[in-house]
């Protein structure tokens, strides 16, 4: 394995990490990284390896922020630190790998913090992540002027990928 | 430069001294005002693979326009990403721009994309890598290319100090130089080193344009958040690559926390003021590690 794949390793696997720290040489050595590049990761230290992969880990948070903003305001200061422990242990990758990051952090904290998570944004998810042409949801933590209310959500894909959400309400 | 028949510092057509911004969306009102001091846009080209023909059209009858990658993770060995790489040669196309940009980096792996700048190990074998890579961008975006240093925690050991490597880059792929001065002194900071005696090891004909950001901290550590003022002690290192190589744009980066227009304003005309005077008289002591 060259420099740069086992550097990837590293830095998507926080247990990788863990376990670097504690033996470097063992994980190089399982790993199978090429005898060229074993100096230059050994002389890696895990404090700059662990900062660095929390760069990367703000990266994703920053990309997904835009998807779940009622959850991650819920979450208020428990959200990126609640990333960070979900992140380490999960990469993803291929296509739409925004939507499927934000699907599976909001299930983690769904596990971690059940009320803080927005069904009107997992539904979103849900449905972006889907074929769908339409669908509607009714949900029961609408926010609206500070309050929790029920409404219908109505979801449908327009031409050329785009979509539009439609929220359903009584009263005032 | 690579693949575009034009000297490296002095790409063809190109006005010399220009102060610029990166275009991001929430700034596109006030860029859209054409105001007073701004010369030329970077263009990301991510943000333009999948539409914005229209805007970017527009952008090109008022400005200078550069177009800046991120994703064609140059430092991979292997091939580059086909798709990607048509990707911006398409943004490249629409643009039109003076050159184009890319990082001396990896973003991706064989195995994941890491969705970020990571850095290379400074080996002959990495000169190669990179220098092909820059090559084949250039060619067939048939624009010269300029490379950006970046900021990195991870300092990695290899045959050459990392100012070796990068002339060696660009003598390799026959290429410009993108100093961030931001990355630059973030690194100086978090890993002991003078920028300055940095600088002065690097070619000074191939640097051709500057990035620069404020910097943030957080637990001692040095950060490039792209979310504050440039600080002093930033313009002062910019002062100082202006007075040694032949810049010929500076553009100011933001991509959180956009501050109102004055403020932008204000920001251009500090950069300005530093690109006239040519860096002579600015205080480059006080930024020595």
């Amino acid at each position: 394995m060259d420099l740069v794949t086992a550097l990837g390793r590293l830095l998507r696997d926080g247990k990788l990490r863990d376990a670097f720290a504690a033996m470097p040489e063992d994980i190089i050595e399982r790993l199978g990284v090429q005898a060229a590049d074993r100096p230059a990761l050994l002389a890696i230290s895990a404090a700059d390896l662990e900062a660095q992969a929390k760069v990367l880990l703000r990266k994703r948070y920053d990309a997904i922020a835009h998807l779940i903003p009622d959850t991650l305001s819920a979450l208020g200061e428990k959200a990126w630190p609640g990333f960070q422990d979900y992140g380490r242990q999960y990469w993803p990758d291929g296509t739409d790998k925004e939507i499927r990051d934000a699907t599976q952090f909001m299930r983690h904290c769904k596990q971690q913090y059940r009320k803080d998570v927005s069904s009107r944004e997992l539904n979103k998810l849900a449905f972006l992540s889907s074929r769908l042409s339409a669908a509607a949801h009714w949900i029961t933590d609408l926010q609206f002027r500070g309050r929790k209310r029920g409404g219908l959500q109505i979801l449908i894909r327009r031409n050329g990928g785009r979509w539009t959400e439609s929220i359903l309400f009584l009263g005032f | 430069m690579a693949g575009a028949g034009v000297e490296v510092g002095a790409a063809e057509g190109v006005e010399v001294d220009m102060i610029g911004v990166g275009y991001r969306r929430p700034l596109a009102k006030w860029i859209e005002s054409r105001p007073t001091g701004l010369e030329c846009l970077e263009i990301t080209a991510e943000h333009f693979y999948d539409g914005g023909e229209e805007k970017l059209a527009t952008l090109k009858k008022n400005y200078h326009l550069f177009v800046h990658g991120l994703g064609l993770s140059l430092g991979t060995p292997g091939t580059l990403d086909k798709s990607r790489l048509e990707s911006f040669a398409k943004v490249s196309a629409l643009a039109n721009p003076d050159w184009i940009s890319e990082h001396v980096a990896f973003t991706r792996t064989s195995e994941v994309d890491l969705g970020h700048l990571n850095p290379i190990a400074p080996t002959r074998e990495s000169i190669k890598v990179i220098a092909d890579h820059a090559r084949e961008v250039s060619e067939r975006c048939r624009k010269p290319i300029i490379l950006e240093n970046i900021t990195s925690h991870i300092r990695l050991q290899g045959e050459l100090s990392e100012t070796d490597f990068l002339n060696s880059v660009c003598e390799a792929a026959d290429c410009g130089l993108l100093v961030d001065v931001t990355n630059l002194f973030i690194n100086s900071r978090n890993h002991g080193f003078d920028p300055v005696k940095w600088l002065h090891e690097l070619e000074p004909r191939r640097i051709t344009q500057l990035h620069i950001v404020g910097y943030s901290m957080e637990n001692g550590r040095y950060l490039d958040g792209h979310a504050t003022e440039v600080q002093t002690e930033l313009l002062e290192l910019a002062g100082a690559v202006i007075e040694y190589a032949p810049v010929k744009a500076i553009i100011l980066e933001r991509d959180e926390h956009f501050p109102d227009p004055a403020l932008m304003a204000a920001e251009l005309e500090k950069l300005k003021k530093i690109f006239k005077t040519n860096g002579s008289g600015h205080g480059i002591g006080s930024i020595a590690a």
